[in-house]
């Protein structure tokens, strides 16, 4: 009972906590993005535009006022869930957002999917024999995968498997010829929802490719730590107490040794999460995926400012969400935790 | 009692020896010698064996043995017989049933023996669903909280995790484990090493008990002789993988006939007895305890504090070349008041006088020379060493880290101090890495180092505790010679009532934070007036009286 109380106070210091690191991130980002070299109006105009026309487009977008009530306008906004209009297409940020987000965190969580299966069944098919031909197979496979460019396996994969074989789709999210299905975003889940063929075997076949190619990049992650980590737990005192007591291998391994593996896995599942973003960015640009990494990335190129802030504020928020919910988790399932 | 328990299916008592091994032969992979080198030895239905020798001598290696737990790629050769059966014979199934059935095993660190994700319940209903499959839930569930109640848990605690255990509850959790299928034999390896003396008694107790009651044999397997003799009817001295010697337990120890045999039991008296050393005369002061006291906050609202009172309220003198020894059971305050001493636990109230000096009234530089003279051993040698640093090394830092020395003259000083823990020739030492030395050795370079900064107090924590009979008499003889030598003043820490007997000229018994009883060790050992000292006394395992 009092645990549970520990947890949700626990809970509560997180979320009374996330305002105050936004609103750090937010100030960061503002900052970085004035500091760094470049301009806005540079991006729109090209830099042999009149200067008048570059005054007068400063002016209207708001950029000739001081940087103090810049940040002002930018924190008032963002206090009241507004985050502002596009520099170059005056789109609403929040609707730029509303757009790539779902793309890549479809993106994203079929490809943890894949990484967490393949990379644990990997882990774990080499602990019947440890350093025998699995294993070591198991292992060249994890270093292999750490090792691969993300950019240039996906290209390999594109190549191969739809330039040469023709199997699949060179890239993009939806074939041109059928009109996205409405709703969530998540076009997976919109076109089976709706019950449309065409829809969802269109948009399935886009995403093999790069949600295999990011999920096997990811697995090697999985796969490492789950074999150190079981062979770790197979060779503690309490396997052994317990093979002792007459326990079946069966029971030993999955009841006994796995838990106390996967615990670990599952912190390291969190922090990889958080990285997904630098890697999804390679895998997006490369199959020209419209998600948020590609756009953020096109963004910064184009210096727009609310652009860029929104989207690092939206994905910090759910860094921060993914890695508390692993920490309860955690805490959920080892009982030695305390807060 | 006993009988409350219905038998397995096919689950008959073999007739004949349980355990019976002939020249058994056991040699780990990769090991250039066997551990086990022709062994022999028998034991029958509800009889009780204690297998005694030097750490090394290969004692663990007969349990792991006799439940092939052994690593794969080990030799095992010779005859084994586990209830009449042959466990290397056995196919997958079969050995699953002896062990446990025909076997319980209790092991020496009852934490680490215990899966931290399993409430205790669920390790024994697991154990006793494996071989009894026909039973239902409920029938494992009653029978799991029967074993609790048996061993002194209640039954409340079913759901409870490991790490919400103390030492001793721990261990009687893994003595219900191993009895929880009424085996023939049980082998406890170490069972009572990691608790404290009172404890351990009732922990060996109940053991004992059990093991009547259910008829099951039990093989001790212990580097402590008084505990063999206590609890065991006979004893059998092994020594590098072969029986030296074995006899009725009483006769083993007042008239042991090998040699080896009669170096532990004199390791042994020595340890336990030993005249309590006169205090030298009106010695000059060293240090000096004014009402110390260190009390920890507990989690508590700010108007109203609560305390743990870890140490409360302690005064003693300690004058050079003396030796005061002080014991408890754990939780007493020993070891906060050598933290606080080492200026590494907050002290709340009191003085702490070095030769007149305040150490509480001291800052700064003054306070770190003065910190200097008063220097500590610790209980486990190799934790306290850096794994990755060079003996020499580990022993010239301190004088590095104080700037008292050039990196030449360091080296030179701690080649000193290697000659003078007795590690000759220095030079073959000082590289070694800690865990290329034994027990013993890593304790003597403790020592050095402790010794390196030329510290007038040295305050002991425990530090023979984990080291086996012989090499304890050893340290502590090195210790003597080197006060003698440098007119140390000690502040001696132990469990062991008998230890610091023999050690200490003056003995302070701590019980919640406070002086209890003090006086010369004998005269406690005598006479105990205090209840705790009482149970240090009763529960402290002595060899029989030579007659």
């Amino acid at each position: 009972m009092s645990r549970r109380r520990a947890l949700l106070g626990y809970l509560a210091s997180r979320l009374a906590l996330l305002p105050l690191m936004l609103w750090l991130i937010a100030s960061l980002v503002f900052l970085l993005l004035r500091v760094a070299p470049g301009d806005p109006i540079d991006a729109l105009l090209g830099n042999r535009a009149p200067a008048e026309a570059r005054a007068a487009l400063r002016q209207q977008l708001g950029l000739d006022q001081p940087l103090l009530s810049q940040y002002g306008h930018y924190l008032a906004d963002l206090l009241h869930g507004q985050l502002g209009t596009s520099l170059t297409n005056q789109e609403p940020v929040t609707a730029v957002i509303g757009r790539s987000l779902p793309a890549s965190l479809e993106l994203g969580v079929v490809a943890l999917l894949i990484a967490a299966v393949v990379g644990l069944a990997v882990g774990f098919s080499g602990i019947a024999r440890p350093e025998g031909k699995l294993d070591l197979a198991g292992r060249l496979f994890g270093i292999g995968t750490y090792a691969l460019p993300p950019f240039w396996a996906a290209m390999v994969v594109q190549l191969v498997f739809a330039v040469g074989l023709g199997w699949l789709p060179v890239g993009g999210r939806f074939p041109p010829t059928l009109v996205p299905p409405s709703g969530s975003g998540f076009y997976l889940l919109d076109s089976l929802l709706a019950g449309n063929g065409p829809q969802f075997w269109g948009s399935l076949r886009h995403l093999v490719l790069p949600a295999s190619t990011l999920g096997l990049l990811l697995s090697g992650i999985f796969a490492n730590a789950l074999r150190l980590n079981l062979r770790r737990a197979l060779d503690s005192d309490y396997v052994e107490a317990a093979r002792s007591r007459g326990l079946s291998e069966r029971r030993v391994v999955l009841h006994h040794a796995l838990p106390n593996a996967l615990l670990p896995v599952l912190t390291i599942a969190g922090i990889t999460v958080a990285s997904l973003i630098g890697g999804a960015l390679l895998i997006e640009v490369t199959y020209s995926w419209p998600g948020i990494a590609a756009r953020l990335q096109e963004a910064i190129s184009q210096r727009d400012y609310p652009v860029v802030q929104g989207i690092v504020v939206v994905v910090a928020a759910l860094v921060v969400a993914v890695s508390v919910a692993v920490d309860l988790l955690v805490a959920l399932l080892d009982p030695r935790i305390e807060f | 009692m006993a009988a409350a328990f219905p038998s397995g299916p096919g689950h008959t008592r073999h007739q004949g020896p349980v355990l019976d091994l002939q020249q058994l032969l056991v040699q780990y992979p990769g090991a250039a010698a066997p551990t086990l080198d022709g062994l022999d030895l028998r034991l029958a239905a509800g009889e009780s064996l204690a297998l005694v020798g030097p750490s090394g001598c290969g004692k663990s290696t007969v349990a792991r043995a006799v439940l092939q737990l052994l690593p794969t790629g080990s030799r095992c050769e010779g005859g084994l017989l586990l209830a009449g059966q042959d466990p290397r014979q056995l196919r997958r199934g079969p050995l699953r049933r002896l062990r446990g059935e025909a076997a319980g095993l209790v092991f020496q660190d009852p934490m680490t023996r215990l899966n931290p994700l399993l409430t205790i319940g669920e390790h024994l209903a697991d154990t006793l669903a494996a071989h009894r499959p026909a039973w239902t839930r409920r029938e494992v569930r009653r029978r799991a909280e029967d074993l609790l109640a048996r061993v002194g848990i209640s039954p409340e605690r079913y759901g409870s995790y490991p790490h919400e255990f103390s030492g001793g509850m721990r261990q009687r959790l893994a003595i219900a484990l191993a009895m929880a299928l009424e085996p023939p034999l049980v082998i406890a390896d170490e069972p009572t090493t990691s608790l404290d003396v009172s404890v351990a008694g009732q922990v060996m107790a109940e053991l004992s008990q059990l093991c009547r009651e259910a008829g099951s044999a039990l093989l001790l397997i212990s580097h402590d002789l008084a505990l063999a003799g206590r609890w065991c009817q006979r004893i059998a001295v092994l020594d590098q993988g072969r029986l030296v010697e074995q006899g009725p337990a009483r006769h083993l120890l007042t008239a042991p006939s090998s040699p080896l045999a009669q170096r532990l039991v004199a390791a042994a008296r020595a340890r336990e007895g030993g005249a309590t050393p006169a205090a030298p005369a009106q010695a000059p002061v060293l240090l000096e305890l004014e009402q110390l006291r260190c009390w920890h906050g507990l989690p508590s609202l700010p108007w109203n504090p609560r305390w743990l009172k870890a140490v409360d309220g302690v005064s003693l003198t300690l004058r050079q070349g003396e030796t005061i020894g002080v014991v408890g059971a754990s939780g007493c305050g020993k070891s906060t008041l050598c933290r606080a001493l080492m200026g590494l636990a907050p002290v709340r109230g009191g003085a702490v006088k070095l030769q007149g000096q305040d150490l509480r009234q001291l800052r700064g530089r003054p306070l770190r020379r003065a910190r200097r003279r008063i220097q500590m051993v610790f209980q486990d040698p190799l934790a306290c060493l850096n794994p990755a640093m060079a003996v020499g090394e580990a022993i010239a830092d301190p004088l590095l880290i104080h700037g008292l020395a050039s990196q030449p003259q360091a080296r030179q000083r701690a080649r000193e101090l290697l000659a003078a823990v007795g590690l000759n020739p220095p030079e073959s030492f000082e590289n070694r890495l800690p865990r290329q030395l034994s027990g013993g050795q890593q304790q003597r370079v403790a020592i050095a180092r402790a010794l390196v900064l030329e510290p007038q107090v040295l305050l002991c924590d425990e530090s023979v505790s984990m080291l086996d009979a012989e090499v304890q008499t050893e340290v502590l003889a090195l210790l003597h010679q080197l006060q003698q030598r440098l007119g140390l003043g000690m502040i001696f820490v132990t469990h062991d009532l008998s230890v610091a007997s023999g050690f200490c000229q003056r003995v302070i018994v701590l019980e919640g934070g406070r002086i209890v009883e003090e006086g010369p060790g004998e005269r406690l050992l005598r006479a105990p007036q205090a209840a705790i000292t009482r149970t240090l006394v009763d529960a402290c395992p002595r060899l029989p009286e030579l007659v």
